[in-house]
């Protein structure tokens, strides 16, 4: 089957991030631009650079679930010290009533990362096996959820300012929990990840580049 | 762009570079979501271990209990908290439900306790003070024996004994009332070791009272000792004279219990937690308690007893071998009339009869036919105590053991002491209705005889030695009329006029005989002198004996 559009690779080139210059491939070893020394991107490489971005993902994985179950943050109001979760915040304001609140809460805290991590990982996939018929959605999806990145940190920043602001000793306090810190590490993996991921990689046929 | 076709052909070549690392750091990546796996792993295994273990406690009130906010405390560190307050389906109770840490909850046994801790004022103290600004809280105290339980009932007070410090259990068993609460204080030689856990009444009504003792002083409660209720103070005007008690320190003001052993009172072995103690209404009893094994008797009293108590003994041949348990006025429909009706109690061990009831009761139906009456005694005059005496009368009316209405009617005699107060009475009502009047009229008829006679005989040999003594004896016998307690002291002058009367009366019927002097008359009235001699000495008699007779006599 013939290629359905031609990639520098294809040719033998290899562009540089850094300058820009198209070097002439030699071997398939790595090697570095002849211009300004940076390392090229290698076919064998886009493998382990994807490798990498999958690790990401599943780290960010992991740290969802501690995130949702462990305490967010901690309110000391007079001598009562009160641990809520992202989850217990939910079905705390679902039960007294503000259920628009809390679909709020549900879907920028939970939902949302959660389909940031399921959307990359179904990116991922689909550039791993080439599938494509998927490629227009997964790249439609991937940027998507690039843009919607700058907003993951909100619930971080949300505890942060409450935590400075509210410190009164014993009359009322908030400390941020470990819930907070494995929410931070879910935004900042996932987004780290869909950083590294190159949307190139969606439309190769092959890792060979056809050569 | 045409000027840079040609370009393509004069591409730069890449540089060879080092080759990237060994095959570790191609796979070294894979540490980042196993290092995060292992975090999130290691963090949610915390949060499980903190999370807790879930536990519900019914409560009668969830009063200063609130979902999310109170704690639960164990020896005042936060050991969990409470998770949700809901009503349980009869609306009876409150379900609690707690959530435990789990290495504590490892620590809950079958018979764990849980209690509210808030602001608490009683006689005896005030707890839980912290509790106002921080609210309440729950603990428990986990117990010893059994598994873990899921569903607990909470106590609705706190309990005064924690099973953490030590100490034994005991139960005490009362038949009649005791002033017992929970918290009562033990007390063993004056010193508070214990206090009462519970008291609960069983189905045959007998008193079951929970008592705590703590270490190390459970010990010193032998299979032995004896418990009893010590009252604030206590007067006791008895047979054996007054009795005083009054308790030290906290039990003045609310009593408590107290328990000793000494070594007449059997096992001094080391009492069994659990163990089971009698509880006697004071010392007393305890030093001489009223054995278990009891006969029961119903006298029938001809005539109301005034002096009659529960409590009051039974003796037996100087024994004392039982109590009087109550007196009941009883209407007889016959002769319309109300007797008392006394039970009382018969000890048969104390008169080292056999322990078997049917025995005893023969033994008894052969004394009853024997003559053996119960009859009401004075024990002591000093204070009016009464006693019941079981008494052999010779040639006592026959009787028998009469059952009615399950137990034995005993034939019983009056009151001794009534039999006396009769005896007392009557003398005092025939001295007082004796005829003073008459008797006062005959010794002055006798006087003025006298005087007729001596007037009517010779002057000159009539001395007047004779007359002045007829004046003193007519003064008299008019202050006798006057005021009968000058009794006392005119009864020498009577007896002096009455011997001097009598010398000169002799010697005069010396003389006058040999004149021919009526004899017989002077006889007769000499008779009726010392007739009024006589009464006039009974009277000063009884008077001595009972003067106050005489002025209520007087004051009719």
């Amino acid at each position: 089957m013939p290629p359905r559009f031609v990639t520098a690779t294809m040719l033998g080139w290899a562009r540089c991030d850094h300058c820009g210059a198209i070097n002439r491939r030699v071997t398939r070893d790595r090697c570095r631009c002849a211009v300004c020394g940076a390392t090229l991107p290698r076919v064998e490489e886009t493998a382990q650079e994807r490798r990498v971005v999958w690790a990401l993902l599943l780290a960010a994985f992991a740290f969802y679930f501690p995130a949702n179950l462990l305490p967010v943050m901690t309110v000391a109001n007079l001598g009562r010290s009160e641990p809520s979760t992202l989850i217990g915040g939910v079905i705390h304001l679902y039960v007294v009533g503000s259920w628009g609140l809390a679909t709020i809460v549900l879907v920028a805290s939970v939902l949302i990362p959660f389909a940031k991590m399921v959307v990359l990982g179904f990116v991922l996939w689909v550039s791993g096996t080439r599938r494509r018929r998927w490629q227009p959605v997964a790249v439609r999806w991937l940027r998507w959820i690039a843009w919607l990145g700058r907003w993951s940190m909100v619930d971080v920043f949300v505890v942060a300012l409450l935590a400075a602001w509210v410190q009164f000793g014993e009359i009322a306090a908030i400390t941020p929990g470990a819930g907070t810190l494995a929410f931070a590490a879910v935004v900042v993996l996932t987004m780290v990840a869909t950083e590294r991921f190159r949307p190139r990689w969606l439309w190769w046929e092959s890792d060979f580049d056809g050569t | 762009m045409t000027e840079h076709e040609n370009l393509l052909t004069q591409l730069p070549e890449a540089q060879p570079a080092t080759p990237s690392g060994a095959g570790f750091a191609r796979w070294a990546i894979w540490l980042l979501p196993i290092t995060a796996l292992v975090i999130a792993f290691w963090v949610g295994y915390q949060a499980w271990r903190d999370a807790g273990v879930t536990v519900s406690v019914r409560f009668p009130t969830a009063a200063g209990i609130e979902a999310g906010k109170t704690r639960v405390r164990y020896k005042e560190v936060e050991v969990g908290r409470v998770t949700a307050v809901t009503l349980d389906p009869a609306l009876d109770q409150v379900v609690v439900t707690l959530s435990i840490n789990r290495d504590v909850a490892r620590h809950l046994r079958a018979d764990a306790r849980f209690w509210v801790v808030k602001p608490r004022v009683t006689a005896r103290a005030v707890t839980g003070l912290e509790t106002l600004l921080s609210g309440a809280y729950i603990t428990f105290d986990p117990g010893k024996n059994g598994a873990r339980q899921s569903h607990y009932q909470g106590l609705n007070e706190p309990p005064l004994v924690s099973a953490e410090g030590g100490g034994k259990r005991f139960v005490l068993t009362s038949r009649t009332v005791a002033p017992l609460e929970v918290g009562t204080p033990l007390y063993f030689r004056g010193l508070a070791v214990g206090e009462v856990v519970g008291a609960a009444l069983d189905p045959e009504g007998t008193l079951r009272v929970s008592v705590f003792v703590r270490a190390p002083y459970d010990e010193q409660v032998r299979v032995g000792s004896r418990f009893w209720v010590q009252q604030a103070a206590r007067v006791e005007i008895g047979g054996r004279g007054i009795v005083a008690e009054v308790a030290s320190g906290l039990a003045l003001l609310h009593g408590g219990i107290a328990f000793d052993w000494r070594p007449p009172w059997g096992d001094a072995a080391q009492a069994q937690e659990g163990h089971l103690f009698p509880l006697y209404a004071n010392m007393q009893e305890a030093e001489n308690p009223a054995p278990e094994f009891r006969l029961i008797f119903r006298l029938r009293l001809p005539e109301g007893v005034s002096g009659l108590y529960p409590r009051t003994p039974v003796f037996f041949s100087g024994f004392e071998v039982g109590q009087v348990l109550g007196v009941l006025p009883r209407f007889d429909e016959r002769t319309e009339r109300v007797s008392p009706e006394v039970w009382i109690e018969v000890w048969p061990e104390r008169l080292d009869l056999p322990k078997e009831e049917a025995r005893v009761q023969a033994i008894f139906a052969a004394w009853v036919k024997e003559g053996l009456r119960a009859q009401p005694k004075p024990m002591s005059l000093l204070t009016g105590q009464k006693m019941i005496d079981l008494v052999f009368v010779p040639r006592a009316a026959p009787a028998e053991l009469v059952w009615e209405g399950g137990y034995p009617t005993f034939p019983a005699l009056p009151a001794a002491f009534d039999e006396v107060a009769r005896t007392v009475t009557q003398l005092a009502t025939d001295l007082r209705d004796a005829p003073w009047k008459e008797l006062v009229t005959e010794l002055r008829d006798a006087a003025h005889g006298l005087r007729a006679l001596l007037d009517a005989q010779d002057p000159r040999s009539a001395p007047r030695q004779l007359r002045s003594v007829l004046q003193r004896t007519d003064r008299l016998l008019a202050g006798l009329e006057r005021a009968p307690q000058e009794v006392m002291s005119t009864l020498a002058q009577v007896r002096e006029t009455l011997a001097t009367l009598e010398n000169l009366t002799a010697s005069l019927a010396e003389d006058w005989g040999e004149q021919g002097v009526p004899r017989a008359q002077l006889q007769a009235v000499l008779q009726s002198t010392q007739r009024a001699a006589r009464a006039v000495e009974l009277l000063a008699e009884a008077l001595a004996r009972h003067p106050e007779s005489l002025i209520r006599g007087k004051a009719r």
